[in-house]
């Protein structure tokens, strides 16, 4: 899938893998690429400014710790970002029924 | 002068990738940059290691990590973006800051016009504000008082009678500005602020402005009413020391959460538990 697809829902798909599972960008992109059998696969370089946006307006946060000897950086979602997060995903759906609608005529003149 | 054996090869993509990051982003302040070449580095070589663990030679491993994770002047141009954001934020400290700080200000105002209204209630108009020693009062604002009040016995009685309606009607029309701007902050805050928080500053930086601000507020108040006291035998000094209880509790309350926001070490949010370790 084309990255451009999902640009604008970047902020959504970040939130929704940390409010499962805290942690580093390297186990998001991991995540993600598992969750979706490798059909979204990001340039991985783009998820850390939007991980470090999404901090800036308190939505993650994060601390560094050790892991697997390495020094990482580990996000979580704050009670803010649950709640972004739920505006996100609704907004998203309504966006996905409107698709469906539009796509499929046939489908919204027969309901 | 030999290099150490443990430093990485000159021509390793991680390092070069690293080098041309650090190039630039040289202007970002130093912890973010440093927090940022930290993250990438150890992005990289996890994704290296898991290629050369595949059967990739290191190079090639790091050569692939690279690539996979897009070019390092698109990731500055990406962090560039973000400057937009510290711009928004430092407004939204100042709108937030505003409405809190001079809500609460100008609801005090509002409160010390009621409290302004009480005195002349009970002892006289002329205790809340009064003519200056000598003031003359001029023919022509006379005759606008005594218009205005047509049951006041002298220009001096109508004179006081005007602008006790004009003290206690400015400031309750002040606190109901004090009102408004609180509603807007408890809207706006629910888009732009943690919860709990009521200004994006730190609470001790909040704190210390209301501090200062209600402390000298109450305390030119204080001053001004005893100079009334003692300049006009007391009238006309309702008017300051209406106002002087409501700034001494709005100082109380913000002083008791400065000396908390002193002794709670760190105005960042708390560390919340220890995350899953994850590789």
């Amino acid at each position: 899938m084309k990255v451009e697809a999902v640009r604008g829902h970047l902020d959504l798909i970040l939130l929704s893998v940390l409010r499962e599972s805290p942690g580093h960008g390297y186990a998001v992109i991991a995540a993600l690429r598992a969750r979706t059998d490798g059909l979204l696969d990001l340039t991985e370089g783009s998820v850390y400014p939007a991980l470090h946006r999404l901090e800036d307006l308190g939505l993650l946060t994060s601390e560094w710790k050790p892991v697997a000897g390495r020094r990482r950086r580990l996000y979580r979602v704050t009670p803010e970002g649950i709640a972004a997060l739920r505006t996100e995903r609704n907004g998203w759906r309504a966006l996905v029924s409107a698709m469906e609608l539009v796509l499929r005529p046939g489908a919204a003149a027969a309901s | 002068m030999t290099k150490p054996s443990s430093d990485p090869a000159p021509d390793s993509p991680i390092e070069a990738f690293l080098d041309e990051l650090v190039v630039g982003m040289s202007t970002r302040r130093p912890r973010r940059l440093r927090h940022l070449v930290q993250e990438t580095e150890a992005h990289l070589r996890d994704d290296a290691d898991r290629a050369a663990a595949a059967g990739l030679s290191q190079y090639q491993a790091e050569s692939e990590a690279v690539t996979r994770f897009g070019s390092a002047a698109d990731l500055v141009q990406l962090e560039d973006r973000l400057r937009v954001t510290p711009r928004a934020v430092l407004a939204r400290q100042f709108v937030s800051t505003g409405l809190l700080l001079g809500g609460i200000g100008a609801v005090a105002i509002g409160v010390s016009g009621v409290i302004a209204a009480v005195i002349s209630r009970i002892a006289g108009a002329a205790k809340v504000v009064d003519v200056r020693p000598g003031q003359v009062l001029s023919a022509a604002d006379c005759a606008r008082w005594l218009a205005g009040d047509p049951g006041a016995v002298s220009c001096h009685d109508a004179a006081v009678a005007d602008w006790v309606d004009e003290v206690v009607g400015y400031r309750l029309l002040l606190g109901m500005f004090g009102v408004a701007a609180l509603v807007a902050l408890l809207l706006l805050r629910r888009r732009w602020l943690p919860r709990g928080r009521w200004v994006m500053l730190p609470a001790i930086a909040g704190d210390t402005i209301a501090v200062t601000f209600f402390a000298i507020g109450g305390l030119w108040a204080l001053l001004l009413g005893v100079d009334a006291v003692v300049v006009n035998s007391g009238n006309g000094s309702g008017q300051w020391f209406s106002a002087v209880p409501v700034a001494l509790a709005a100082l109380a309350v913000f002083s008791v959460r400065l000396i908390h926001d002193l002794r709670v070490p760190g105005a960042e949010p708390p560390q919340g538990a220890p995350l899953p370790a994850q590789s």
